[in-house]
């Protein structure tokens, strides 16, 4: 199936999340059952809750084979839920499969669509939900069994088994009615709630079995009458009474003519017991629905009230749009999936009423959808009020309320307008003063000992208020939360680029203002105009900031999102090797910019797996060293100032100080008689093609991974520092600028023109007197305590020594500036890592923020500027790319071969 | 008054006597500049907008019939330096000297012109497509001539220039590889 792309924009973007959120998951839980602990229940509940998102996103996008593989796993879960079923770590391995294949099937673009990766989310599926076939299996079995026998009983009819088999598998409650009237006035009302199972017909009564969702005491309210619960199994027949009980025992079916005589007059017992079964009922699901608020996460909720409303206003256009041209069947069927994305989410969440009132209005859309209703404008209107009911019931929840109305009035509306009757319940419009009106008493009263008897009381006469009053009880805590959670919204990622544009352009005009109030100032000293433009600027300047903070918050996301993830590397690289290791994740709340965060992902797994593969020794080398059989990888992540540094560290056996030097020598990196620091040799490895494994593995060894770390940090603008102590273990720093639109720089003139300098790769300036300039031949080097950095004009490094005789069009007020004092050098020592160059230039002009900008397709690729960016007064300055800068350079002095071609 | 005139215009489409009203003059619409003293023209379609020289920053290395970059409103683009590129004699700013803006497709380029001397209305028969092989390489940026009141003079082709500038561009990095 095609999607379009639109919708597989948004299938991806909101998979990648969730699938995110899973790995988050499954690692937490895998700690625990390593650590021999039980897993928490709210573990589980989230777990369950994304996959069930999950499921909600593919059956929105149509994908039958993903929905049905997640829902055998959340079948298993549900056991699990309700402790039926134990989670195991050979379960943790199948959904670390699932996580995967998730991943695959949902990021892929054509994943969706990818047989093989489908085949096999479904093995695993099948895997993941057999663990608890074993436990289950038994009574699994016989109640299969059972509820086959109730079927063989009631001697079902061709169509009517394939109703009853497709029922077998769904979760849904099964109510038998049994009447002594004839059943078809109710037929249309439970076609509206439910599927009609079986219907039966005795001489004097009449029998209709049906599945539903809703709640017993919902379903006794729109048939009116007697409706029992059954089980699945064949002894709840007997709950009938007579003289259906009969059905158990064919034989006895003699006394069935007298049971059928008494069975007008039981009939006014049997209202009696059914209420007192609606109280059993209701008890039953209020403790369901308790635990479930209170496990509703408010974020979910408010995550959950965001993307409903959508669905509602989405959904009210496609109405109106039905309205229109009743003959389309578009609308209908968006509007069939959001309300069943609805009801799905309130369901997961808890909020039974409104999942109830979705599943009314869903059946009627599925009727529509089938072609056996249409869309009269009566039945539009009478869907709009259940809509606006659904509403209503999201801004109770909003308020930090329990949704809770009393649907019944309506739902009979519903039904009626279905049959194309004038809606008879007149008091629908008394049931919402009356349900808020509930809603209010039951805050004010506190105590849950004072609301118990209100609820019993209210129970007989609006059997959902007593929900209500329990969810107060049970939700009193969370309710402040409620309160609290403010919305999200998701929002283009191009436009908040743009935003971020725009802000960049913001700061450039405050450094102008600046520039403008200085001026002014020295023109028109103590000048009010002076003063006020001075105050003016500064506070523009302060609201800047801020802007620009908030502006960048916007952008951050958790680095942890990438981290939880490499725990799934981290598993199956030790296990291929045949090492224990364990990582330990520390700082992963800590927010980056989201284009850093997706780009660190690639070289932090060069470095986990170099750490896994050459770091970490095996469980018996560990042991024979003294250490622990199970080595440890510590990822962490830190902000300091405007820079974040995140950290890769092992406690492996250390880097091979000898054999590198010795590999370096081999491959002509470095002379044999080369004196070079720890630290210079151990950056050695960050060479192209440098390794010193001896075999090539699957996993390392082609020399090719750290090249990619230090190429794909380098485009980030940051640094990759590398340390290790031979025996103790290897430790990577990697240091980035916390955002990349807004870069801090040092501005430098050099033959009149202007250049910025990135701040991070800035060590330090410096002014010296051309005597300190150490000669050797061509080069020129100067000692910097206790380092002797190599000095390079800026003009030659960039060529600027043709400016005179190329550039024709200079602003007559630039150039002049140049001071031609010489006895003092100015220079800016630059780094990369260890390595330091040091680049003369004519002055220092200060720091500022710069928006790096591309210099247009129609220039020619200039490796040595990063970009250009626009100056205070409207001058365009270049910004060198340093990498690129020393890397040139070193290149130009160590390679001998370059020299001579 | 606007309202009467939508009437008039409501009834006469009513009655179906529609009325396409003649272009106000025939041809299209150039902008006449010169360089270094030679008249050139440029279809004022391909012209975004005329500007004051703003300052120039130099870029190293770059293509030779790049003067440098500018900055209009917060982006950067190249600037052109026409007399370099069609072989004339160096030049420098002067109160006269103009940049303009051309829009070839999404890229904005800016082109140095030592002085803009007028707009004119050309029809289509007094423009004529030019031989390549009459021009010398220099004036390759040429495409057509117009004749009017005259004078010939040489109508500037946008893309021409461009592709002159990428393919200088191209030279430069396998010469620099």
């Amino acid at each position: 199936m095609e999607l379009s792309q639109d919708m597989r924009d948004e299938l991806k973007a909101e998979s990648a999340e969730l699938v995110e959120r899973l790995a988050k998951v499954w690692m937490e839980m895998n700690k625990a059952l390593e650590n021999g602990q039980a897993l928490s229940r709210s573990e589980i509940d989230e777990l369950f809750r994304i996959l069930h998102s999950l499921k909600g996103l593919s059956e929105i996008a149509e994908l039958p084979r993903l929905v049905s593989a997640l829902h055998l796993i959340e079948d298993r879960l549900t056991q699990v839920r309700a402790s039926l079923s134990v989670l195991e770590l050979k379960d943790l391995e199948t959904l670390a499969e699932v996580q995967l294949l998730l991943e695959k099937i949902f990021i892929a673009p054509a994943g969706v669509n990818d047989e093989s990766l489908l085949a096999d989310l479904e093995f695993q599926a099948q895997v993941f939900c057999a663990g608890s076939i074993f436990e289950e299996s038994q009574e699994k079995h016989s109640a299969h069994k059972e509820q086959k026998a109730f079927a063989t009983c009631l001697s079902l009819t061709s169509s009517e088994r394939t109703a009853w088999e497709s029922y077998s598998n769904r979760s849904e409650f099964i109510f038998g009615f049994t009447s002594t009237a004839p059943l078809e006035g109710i037929r249309d009302r439970i076609l509206s709630i439910g599927d009609i199972l079986v219907e039966r017909t005795l001489p004097n009564s009449f029998l209709m079995t049906f599945a539903s969702e809703l709640d017993h005491s919902l379903v006794e309210q729109i048939v009116e009458g007697p409706v029992r619960l059954l089980q699945k199994q064949i002894d709840s027949l007997a709950s009938l009474g007579s003289p259906w009980e009969n059905l158990l025992n064919p034989s006895e079916s003699s006394v069935q003519a007298e049971a059928l005589e008494g069975h007008l007059v039981a009939a006014q017992e049997d209202a009696q017991v059914v209420v007192e079964n609606n109280e059993s009922h209701a008890d039953f699901f209020e403790v369901a629905e308790s635990v479930s608020l209170s496990d509703a996460d408010p974020e979910m909720v408010a995550d959950f009230l965001n993307n409903a409303d959508e669905l509602l206003d989405s959904l009210t256009n496609s109405l109106l749009k039905l309205e229109k041209n009743p003959s389309d069947s578009r609308p209908i069927e968006s509007i069939f999936r959001a309300a069943h994305t609805i009801k799905g989410t309130a369901g997961m969440l808890g909020f039974s009423s409104i999942e109830h009132l979705c599943h009314a209005l869903e059946n009627t859309f599925d009727r529509m959808r089938k072609g056996q209703l249409s869309a009269s404008s009566k039945l539009i209107d009478t869907l709009l009020a259940g809509w606006d009911k659904v509403r209503e019931l999201f801004e109770m929840l909003r308020s930090g309320k329990v949704p809770t109305l009393n649907l019944t009035p309506y739902l009979q509306q519903l039904s009626n307008a279905e049959k194309g009757v004038e809606a008879v319940g007149s008091d629908f419009s008394h049931s919402i003063p009356q349900a808020s009106e509930q809603a209010q008493i039951s805050p004010e009263s506190g105590s849950e000992l004072q609301s118990k008897p209100q609820a019993l009381e209210l129970q007989k006469a609006v059997p959902v208020a007593d929900k209500e009053i329990s969810h107060q009880a049970a939700s009193g805590k969370g309710e402040a939360s409620k309160g609290d959670t403010q919305g999200t919204i998701r929002v283009d990622l191009k436009r908040l680029d743009c935003l971020v544009n725009l802000v960049g352009e913001l700061v450039i005009d405050r450094t102008r203002f600046a520039r403008i109030e200085e001026a002014l100032r020295t023109r028109a000293a103590n000048s009010d105009l002076s003063h006020e433009m001075a105050e003016s600027v500064l506070l523009f300047g302060r609201h800047m900031n801020e802007v620009q903070n908030i502006i960048m918050k916007v952008r951050m996301i958790p680095v942890g999102n990438v981290f939880y993830k490499f725990s799934r590397v981290v598993r199956d690289l030790s296990r291929q090797c045949g090492k224990e290791v364990e990582l330990v994740i520390e700082g992963g709340e800590t927010e980056f910019d989201k284009t850093l965060v997706e780009e660190i992902g690639d070289p932090l797994v060069h470095l986990i797996r170099n750490s896994i593969d050459h770091g970490i020794e095996t469980p018996e080398q560990r042991e024979a060293a003294g250490k622990s059989r199970k080595g440890q990888i510590r990822l962490s992540a830190s902000q300091q100032g405007n820079t974040i540094s995140i950290s890769v560290e092992d406690d492996g056996k250390g880097l091979d100080i000898e054999r590198i030097r010795a590999k370096a020598i081999k491959n002509g990196l470095i002379s044999e008689s080369a004196q070079l620091s720890h630290s210079e040799i151990f950056n050695l490895i960050f060479e192209p093609g440098f390794s010193t494994a001896e075999k090539v593995t699957n996993i390392s060894g082609r020399g090719v991974g750290m090249d990619v770390v230090k190429k794909n940090i380098q485009k980030l603008k940051g640094v990759v520092d590398l340390d290790s102590t031979p025996g103790v273990g290897t430790k990577t720093i990697i240091k980035l600028p916390i955002t990349l639109a807004i870069v801090p720089s040092l501005m430098v003139e050099v033959s009149g023109e202007c250049f910025g300098i990135p701040l991070v790769n800035v060590i330090e300036s410096i002014r010296i007197s051309p005597d300190d300039i150490q000669r050797m031949g061509q080069s020129q080097f100067v000692k910097l305590r206790d380092q002797v950095v190599p000095l390079v004009r800026f003009s030659e490094v960039l060529g600027l020594s043709e400016i005179e005789s190329t550039f024709w069009y200079r602003s007559a007020n630039r150039s002049s500036t140049l001071s031609r004092r010489r006895e003092r050098l100015v220079f800016v020592v630059v780094g990369i890592g260890h390595e330091r160059l040091g680049l003369v230039v004519d002055r220092l002009i200060g720091q500022q923020e710069i928006v790096i900008k591309p210099l247009g397709r129609l220039m020619n690729n200039q490796p040595e500027l990063a970009g250009g960016c626009v100056l205070g007064d409207g001058r365009v300055a270049l910004v060198l790319d340093v990498a690129h800068v020393i890397g040139a350079d070193s290149s130009q002095r160590g390679g001998h071969a370059r020299r001579s071609a | 008054m606007l309202a009467d005139l939508r009437k008039q215009l409501e009834a006469r489409l009513a009655t179906g006597v529609e009325e396409i009203p003649p272009p106000i003059q025939p041809g299209r619409q150039f902008l006449s500049f010169k360089v270094a003293q030679q008249e050139l023209l440029i279809a004022v379609d391909d012209v975004l907008e005329i500007v004051m020289p703003p300052p120039i920053a130099f870029i190293p290395k770059a293509q030779r019939e790049l003067e440098g970059v500018i900055a209009l409103r917060g982006e950067i683009m190249p600037v052109v330096n026409l007399r370099r590129m069609m072989g004339f004699t160096a030049g420098k700013l002067s109160p006269a000297t103009r940049v303009l803006i051309l829009r070839p497709e999404d890229d904005n380029f800016g082109l140095i012109v030592d002085e803009i001397t007028e707009f004119v209305w050309l029809e289509d028969q007094v423009i004529d497509v030019l031989a390549p092989e009459y021009l010398n390489e220099d004036f390759k940026v040429v495409s057509h001539v117009a004749k009017s009141a005259g004078i010939v003079r040489p109508i500037l082709d946008v893309d021409r220039v461009l592709q002159t500038v990428f393919a200088r561009g191209e030279r430069n990095e396998q010469y620099a590889s």
